[in-house]
């Protein structure tokens, strides 16, 4: 019957951060491969067509209605910076920092910018396997890779892959799973 | 069953046919003969049809000159209601074969439902007051994981065979005897205070006090009249007299709650039965019975929740984290009602069927910066709406002078900073996780680590300066997905690879070298 906890000490964890660092402290390993270049294209065509849209809207609604401008307008302006920094800056650096991986066990994947997400799937628990193409992947030769299990949250994407890359990954996820048992629920 | 690109299954989800293609017929299945519900089901509905006249024919008779047109609502709906019941008991067949179950019915809309018999996991009997005068029970049989629509729901069959239905759709392991029942809890008479006061009560009555308004008006009874002559006489003004309404509404729904209660857990038991190789069964209801079975193979964990305001009551919902109940359905994983939390502890003993009590073990405090990020939140929100009406006031949109309501939530927020940070927690007992965290409703959740399917880490740019990450724990029980908010980021990493070191081995590096663990 027990009851006292059994958590492992290992670095630093006291709340205080008071004590030294262990010498080899836990690290996250990032996933090995990176996306398709042609992943920036595609980012930054999909923001430019969200921003086309949404500051579109709002400039009509200025131009349309007198009494929504005075507090229209500031708002229009914070908009649009947000999604120039966004087309500027936010391809280039989600490039940068997502990875992917799938081994023999498990599926792993790194995404986000300024919010980073760390997400990881052990095969045996994949319950669904499926790639998906919009009008603008297709042209561009991406694909995205959709992996869901029992729990909705604990699902992955893969987004920006090189469609013959996501091909030969999802024929070779889809022969590991039939190789593993069911998932176990 | 694998295609080059498209869908491919490891495990195939539920299909519920509702079209009315007629059952893809396995050579076993002519020879099945279809069943139909209980007859005693037809006197049912004919008590129930002339009830609903009831209303009607009493306002005739007692007021006829009050409005008549919401008892002559009341008496339609009872009507068309008892009607389309009457078609639906014609027209419906049932079967049990080797490999489903099947049902038939409507008239109009042909409807045709199969479940196979593998995926049925529970099967519950559910008996109104009529139903139980007339020895019939409605059978609910459910998947688990089907959409909310597709319940299985078979209304009316004997007592008899509906225990026959249970026997044969849920059968037991290993030859053992039926029904070795062994006591864990009941429910003390003064749990009803647990239940009773609840803030949405105020609703609850208000709701009822219009219904009551309204049908007291078709006999010609004029609350409003009769409450402005109790007003004039007592004497309280506009202001005592709003505050006495909203209290007495406020009585009125507690009152409301607590005979709620009584009627819907009075004989409430929860034990432990052989059946089904081992399972949860609770049984509670005055008029009613409901019984729903657990079964101790899918149990994953147990889940505490305490609502803040009760907090001093040591008041908690228990609740047991299980697959095989859809998230839609989350009120079957309930083992006890609201009551005080040495009951939820003393019944954890007795529901984890391994003999852990995770939930006694002390928590891990999550690193102070997790205040602070609190509290800057707590400070952040309503100073930026009271600047955001600073600015639509100067631009004439609202009021002045309305910018001063945020701040003056300003205390509140940070005292719920505080309850928010000292509610976070976690640690492992034994196979067990267990994750602390909320602030209006402190949940603990005390899950096996052989449901953890995975792992979410994520990290926001602040939590990446003080060394925070946020753990989800996504699950195939229970709420389907679990959150650690704001551990340290070495707390995280070791508590990952203390709770399922075969998965911590796949991303996380470093520490001391660990010992070769079976991967699963």
């Amino acid at each position: 019957m027990e009851q006292k906890s059994s958590f492992p000490s290992a670095g630093s964890t006291n709340v205080e951060s008071g004590l030294p660092e262990d010498v080899d402290p836990l690290l996250i390993r990032p996933p090995l491969h990176r996306l398709d270049r042609r992943f920036i294209l595609w980012r930054t065509l999909n923001t430019v067509f969200w921003a086309i849209g949404v500051v579109g809207t709002f400039v009509l609604l200025y131009l349309f209605f007198e009494s929504v401008r005075g507090w229209l307008g500031p708002i229009i302006w914070v908009v649009s910076a947000i999604f120039a920094v966004n087309v500027v800056f936010m391809p280039t650096y989600r490039y940068l920092v997502h990875r992917w991986e799938t081994s023999d066990r498990a599926v792993y994947t790194l995404s986000g910018w300024i919010t980073r997400e760390w997400r990881l799937i052990p095969i045996s628990r994949i319950q669904s396997i499926e790639t998906v193409q919009g009008p603008v992947e297709r042209a561009l030769n991406l694909a995205t890779i959709k992996v869901t299990t029992a729990s909705a949250q604990g699902s992955v994407r893969i987004e920006g892959l090189n469609a013959d890359v996501a091909t030969k990954t999802v024929r070779h996820l889809n022969w590991i799973t039939q190789e593993t048992s069911g998932d176990a629920t | 069953m694998t295609a080059e690109r498209g869908t491919t299954t490891a495990a195939d989800p539920v299909e519920l046919d509702t079209t009315s293609e007629p059952a893809g017929a396995e050579p076993a299945d002519i020879e099945t003969p279809w069943l139909r519900l209980d007859f005693r089901k037809v006197w049912v509905d004919t008590t129930k049809f002339l009830l609903s006249f009831v209303p009607s024919i009493v306002g005739i008779a007692f007021a006829p000159s009050g409005p008549l047109w919401p008892l002559l609502l009341v008496s339609a709906w009872g009507v068309l209601i008892t009607m389309r019941d009457f078609v639906r008991w014609l027209t419906t067949r049932y079967r049990v074969t080797d490999g489903r179950i099947e049902k038939r019915s409507g008239l109009l809309v042909r409807e045709y439902r199969h479940v196979p018999r593998d995926r049925i996991r529970t099967v519950d009997t559910n008996a109104k007051l009529l139903h139980r005068i007339a020895r019939l029970r409605t059978v609910y049989i459910g998947t688990g994981e089907a959409r909310m629509s597709a319940a299985f729901k078979l209304d009316a069959v004997a007592k008899e065979e509906a225990e026959e239905l249970r026997r044969k759709l849920l059968p037991v392991r290993h030859g053992e005897p039926a029904g070795q029942e062994i006591f864990i809890s009941g429910v003390r008479w003064y749990w009803v205070f647990y239940n009773m006061f609840r803030l949405w009560a105020f609703l609850a009555a208000a709701v009822i006090v219009n219904a009551t308004y309204w049908f007291l008006n078709s006999f010609g009874i004029d609350l409003l009249a009769i409450g402005n002559q109790l007003v004039g006489r007592v004497g309280l003004g506009r202001a005592g007299t709003i505050a006495f309404g909203v209290i007495a509404t406020f009585v009125l729904g507690f009152i409301g709650l607590a005979v709620e209660f009584v009627s819907k857990y009075g004989n409430f038991e929860l034990v432990r039965t052989t059946e089904k190789g081992g399972a949860l069964l609770t049984r509670h209801g005055l008029l009613t019975t409901r019984s729903v079975y657990r079964e101790d193979r899918r149990i994953r964990g147990i889940q505490l929740r305490e609502p803040l305001l009760w907090r001093w009551l040591r008041l908690t919902e228990t609740k047991v984290v299980t697959t095989g109940i859809h998230l839609a359905h989350d009120e079957l994983a309930d083992v006890l009602p609201r009551g005080p939390i040495d009951a939820a502890k003393h019944v954890s003993k007795y529901v984890l069927p391994d003999g852990f009590l995770p939930l006694e073990a002390p928590l891990r405090r999550h690193p102070l910066s997790a205040l602070r990020r609190r509290l800057l939140w707590a400070t952040f929100v309503p100073t930026t709406v009271a600047g955001m009406l600073a600015w639509l006031g100067a631009t004439g949109a609202v009021s002045d002078g309305t910018w001063l309501v945020p701040l003056a939530f300003l205390p509140v927020t940070w005292a719920l900073a505080f309850v928010a940070y000292f509610a976070l927690g976690h640690t492992l007992v034994g196979p067990y996780l267990v994750l602390r965290s909320g602030c209006l409703n402190r949940s603990t959740v005390a899950l096996q680590n052989r449901a953890v399917i995975g792992w979410t880490l994520r990290e926001t740019i602040f939590q990446r300066f003080s060394k925070r990450i946020t753990i989800g724990v996504p699950t195939a029980a229970g709420s389907r997905h679990y959150r650690l908010s704001d551990a340290g980021i070495d707390q995280a990493l070791t508590f990952i690879r203390g709770a399922t070191p075969w998965l911590a081995d796949e991303f996380i590096e470093g520490g001391s070298v660990s010992a070769s663990c079976s991967p699963r």
